[in-house]
């Protein structure tokens, strides 16, 4: 066990629906609707300003394709994708996460809010803020060459059978 | 040119998309016919100010291309608005002196989608801000969280896939999957009651309050009743139907 409820997550097959060299999917283990998934990095990061641009690229394509197998195997009438970024946002658990929540005509899940009513000087200093910041936007990290492909393809090839069961005997403690 | 029911029958899904398109605020927004608040371009998307925010900086990152729902949108294009996301969060902790943000994506007006153009919202968050946005926790007991596996392991394997390249997904693959349980369908709708009682308890003395369905929805509830009177073997065959989804808007 780790001090880390979403770490604990990733290192047992409970929970797990699918795992990748960065990411996981798993089930919550406290739903907010029956079929609620999360899809976090294996690396345990806090907010996802710490998650490289690739990883969080392929965070979201695996929260919408978990999004559609809710609507394909729970016949969910909608989704939320959600993420709680920093406690100010309601983030509780230390591990960057994103939520894929099911919904439902009825459902007592709250996604809906208040709008705010600020005047056009207000909307002008958040705008002209925000626009300078988002001027350094660009340069997107991509993923690290790995200079041991070649060894990859040669594992690949002695068999994923017996990768796996290396695997396996790795995993005993 | 008024369009009614029987014509909307006739159209084809392109020609519905067509027509969504030409009738989407945000289409004439990204092309410039209204005006907006910009505060971040690229060739794949555009970031502007929500005009009804929850918060001051509340952000509407949107791909130029006109999607209804995430599931039609390509891959690349939601890698690359997670990207900007990432990004424009950055920006408004930085720039705003907020203390987090919340990230949120509506598929389906269920869940609380407004237009039928794919958004993300970025959503700058204070301490104490008194917006919702908290997810009920809820208790789940070991059997119904294997029945969930059953349920959605296949589909998400398949959507999530095999890369062919990347050996250590195959591998994945070769993992042995417990047997799937076929639930009858009592089963399943018991669950689904069972939860809509806990939701209510839980709810009691919180602050979400569920909003009143618009009008428009109980129209299409009933639609989207219909499904649930199919087998459980057919609703596990049943390919996604994005355009249905999609058409929720139309």
């Amino acid at each position: 066990m780790s001090d880390c409820g979403i770490c604990d997550i990733a290192e047992s097959d409970k929970l797990k629906l699918f795992e990748d060299e960065n990411l996981i999917i798993a089930l919550a283990p406290r739903p907010a609707a029956p079929g609620h998934l999360m899809v976090f990095p294996k690396k345990h990061v806090t907010i996802l300003e710490q998650v490289p641009d690739y990883i969080a690229s392929w965070m979201l394509q695996l929260a919408n394709k978990a999004s559609m197998a809710l609507f394909e195997g729970m016949n969910a009438e909608g989704t939320n994708i959600l993420l709680q970024n920093g406690t100010a946002a309601g983030q509780s658990k230390p591990h960057c996460t994103l939520h894929i929540i099911p919904r439902r005509q009825g459902d007592a899940i709250n996604t809906n809010w208040q709008p705010k009513q600020l005047d056009e000087e207000e909307m002008s200093t958040v705008e002209l803020k925000l626009k300078e910041e988002a001027k350094n936007i660009g340069a997107f990290e991509e993923e690290p060459q790995k200079p041991i492909e070649l060894e990859d393809k040669a594992a690949k090839i002695r068999g994923d059978e017996e990768n796996y069961l290396i695997k396996q005997i790795e995993r005993i403690p | 040119m008024a369009i009614t029911e029987e014509d909307l029958k006739n159209m084809s899904p392109e020609q519905i998309a067509e027509l969504q398109k030409q009738n989407c605020i945000f289409c004439h927004i990204i092309s410039g016919r209204v005006a907006s608040k910009k505060i971040y371009e690229d060739e794949q998307c555009i970031a502007i100010l929500d005009i009804n925010p929850a918060n001051p900086g509340h952000m509407l990152l949107l791909p130029k291309e006109h999607y209804a729902i995430l599931p039609q949108a390509p891959d690349d294009v939601i890698g690359h608005l997670f990207m900007v996301a990432k990004a424009l969060s950055q920006a408004a902790l930085k720039s705003l002196g907020v203390r987090g943000t919340t990230i949120l994506i509506a598929n389906g007006i269920v869940a609380g989608q407004k237009a039928p153009h794919v958004m993300v919202h970025i959503i700058p968050r204070m301490q104490g801000d008194g917006l919702g946005f908290q997810l009920p926790e809820k208790p789940i007991s070991d059997s119904e969280l294997e029945k969930l596996k059953g349920l959605l392991e296949r589909s998400l394997k398949k959507h999530a896939g095999v890369k062919e390249e990347e050996p250590i997904e195959v591998k994945n693959n070769v993992e042995v999957i417990p047997p799937r349980k076929k639930p009858r369908e009592e089963d399943s709708e018991k669950v689904v009651e069972a939860e809509f009682e806990d939701r209510d308890e839980f709810n009691t003395g919180s602050a979400a309050i569920p909003e009143d369905p618009p009008g428009e929805q109980s129209g299409e509830q009933s639609e989207n009743e219909e499904p649930e009177a199919e087998s459980p073997e057919e609703k596990k065959d049943k390919e996604l139907d994005i355009d249905e989804i999609a058409r929720l808007f139309s």
